[in-house]
């Protein structure tokens, strides 16, 4: 077991023997299960291993392959990191990690940053640990999580990446004694809060829906309905229905 | 048939009868009339560029009689997903040289006749279908060739062994000069959930080492589909029942949390909506934000 991640090439070309006939029908029966993740409210953003990249060091000891990134030479703690790439305004939730450390005395560490430098601002950017997660004194395979406690992406100011730091407990990494196979972390789509002041004279701050409705003006979706009003309770034809959903989508035809 | 033999890292040796085997029940059209060449972004004059005609699979690929070069694609009901050779990251010791158009390998590690190996991330929206792997890529030789091949590689939360499948392979077989190629993936789903998607590129030398660029991976891409997903057994609304025309869209949009319905365990589905009703729906579906 303590392998199959690292090498998987043998099983997945008698898979491609047995040809692509059997692929769609395998698909389907796993389309009933795979429900986890629902429309686009709810997701994540995933890291396989091998996009990790060697943090200031001069030579090549990060190995990379499908299933995993690992240690391949190092006399003491290297880095790796990715970049997550998160839609903007999401709530971050949680990141997952899929791991293999053999020995109790090595460890992985994960830590989530959140690096800030607003438009035109000068000086040091800021840098903030979002989240940390390790597989200390766990040898073996390994699934842990980090709570990322609902930190909101702001990605007009910032940028984000998940750094591994590997720390072997002899004196090099021979073995893969420790690997990273794959990363995740999970958040939820939120609407932007309320502004102070209401942009329609129909939709003022105490309306229930004055939120909402702001949400789509701010966007650039609609533009209410003349004479600064947004007309809250008309009815919706299904002509207006398609303009909202057209821009909204942002629905573009690539001939 | 040509004699590749292609070593990889985990010793295992690949035959060009292994690349037949997997399209076998596809085939594939020349393209040579200059202006559809030029429609496709390749010289007038190009050789070696195909179209790929895929099998029909039912109720799974309903474009699948037509050709795929060039598929009509709107906003967010399909997509693409393109990779660019900045986005390869070289495997293991593998020795590949990057620039933003093209990627080619170089004398590795491996030495003499060694393949060469580079992997890109695909980042698909979660639950589409995947419809075909396209490639982009330059060979002037006929017994060099690079294969690009779409690998799933899934762990479920919590810590279970990892599985990898193979969901579609292309080659460059017999090219000499600028390729395109393209091979259906039979409305594959994805699982974000417990999957990350990628793409390998092998780099394959004839009998003289991986030089000069006589290989190189110009663009890759995906193309998918999104779905609804499938509805629950038991209906969540009173007056949305199982047999309802509009259940299993009503349900996704209960599931994901844009609706909890107009009252009662109701969601009044012939009740006319209006705008302001309409601005909830939509500020929630799209997760707005904004600064």
């Amino acid at each position: 077991m303590e392998k199959s991640g690292r090498l998987p090439l043998p099983g997945m070309v008698i898979g491609a023997v047995v040809g692509t006939a059997i692929l769609a029908a395998a698909a389907f029966a796993r389309a009933e299960e795979s429900n986890g993740g629902w429309g686009t409210a709810s997701g994540g953003t995933t890291v396989m291993g091998y996009q990790l990249r060697q943090m200031d060091f001069g030579y090549a000891w990060l190995h990379r392959t499908i299933g995993a990134a690992y240690c391949g030479y190092s006399v003491t703690t290297a880095e790796g990191a990715a970049p997550l790439d998160l839609p903007d305004g999401v709530g971050l939730q949680q990141l997952q990690f899929w791991a293999y450390d053999v020995d109790p005395a090595n460890w992985l560490a994960f830590d989530v940053y959140e690096d800030c430098q607003a438009p035109g601002a000068g000086g040091e950017p800021t840098s903030n640990l979002l989240g940390h997660g390790e597989t200390f004194g766990s040898p073996g395979v390994y699934y842990g999580t980090a709570s990322l406690a609902g930190h909101t992406v702001d990605n007009v100011n910032c940028h984000y990446s998940v750094r591994v730091a590997f720390t072997p407990s002899g004196s090099t990494c021979v073995g893969e004694p420790l690997q990273v196979q794959k990363l995740r972390v999970t958040w939820l789509r939120q609407v932007s809060p309320a502004p102070a002041a209401a942009t329609f004279n129909d939709v003022p701050a105490s309306h229930p829906f004055f939120q909402f409705v702001e949400a789509l003006a701010k966007s650039g979706i609609t533009g209410g309905c003349g004479a600064g009003a947004y007309c809250p309770d008309q009815a919706l034809t299904r002509g207006q229905m398609a303009v909202f959903l057209a821009k909204g989508l942002g629905l573009v035809e690539h001939p | 048939m040509l004699q590749w033999r292609v070593g990889l890292a985990g010793g295992l040796l690949l035959s060009a009868g292994v690349l037949a085997a997997q399209t076998g029940t596809s085939a594939r059209v020349a393209v040579s009339d200059p202006a559809e060449l030029a429609s496709l972004g390749f010289p007038r004059d190009a050789k070696n560029v195909f179209r790929w005609v895929a099998p029909r699979v039912e109720g799974v690929l309903e474009k699948a009689a037509g050709l795929v070069a060039a598929p009509k694609t709107w906003g967010v009901a399909t997509g693409f997903t393109a990779l660019s050779p900045m986005d390869l990251i070289e495997e293991h010791t593998s020795a590949v040289r990057i620039q933003p158009e093209r990627a080619w390998c170089a004398l590795g590690n491996g030495g003499q006749g060694a393949a060469q190996e580079a992997l890109a991330q695909v980042q698909v929206p979660e639950g589409v279908a995947l419809d075909y792997l396209e490639l982009w890529g330059y060979d002037d030789e006929p017994t060099y060739g690079m294969q690009a091949t779409l690998y799933e590689f899934c762990q479920s939360v919590g810590y279970n062994p990892p599985t990898t499948t193979l969901i579609g392979s292309i080659g460059t077989l017999g090219a000499n000069g600028y390729t395109y190629d393209a091979t259906p993936l039979f409305g594959y789903p994805v699982n974000n959930r417990d999957c990350g998607y990628s793409v390998r590129v092998i780099f394959i030398p004839g009998d003289a080492t991986c030089r000069s660029d006589h290989i190189q991976f110009r663009k890759a891409t995906v193309l998918w589909h999104r779905l609804v997903s499938p509805p629950p057994a038991t209906a969540t609304f009173s007056d949305v029942p199982t047999d309802h025309p509009f259940f299993p869209f009503i349900e996704a949009l209960a599931a994901s949390g844009i609706t909890g319905g107009c009252g009662g365990g109701k969601f009044c589905p012939d009740n006319p909506l209006t705008r302001g009703q309409m601005a909830v729906f939509l500020a929630k579906g799209l997760g707005m934000g904004w600064q």
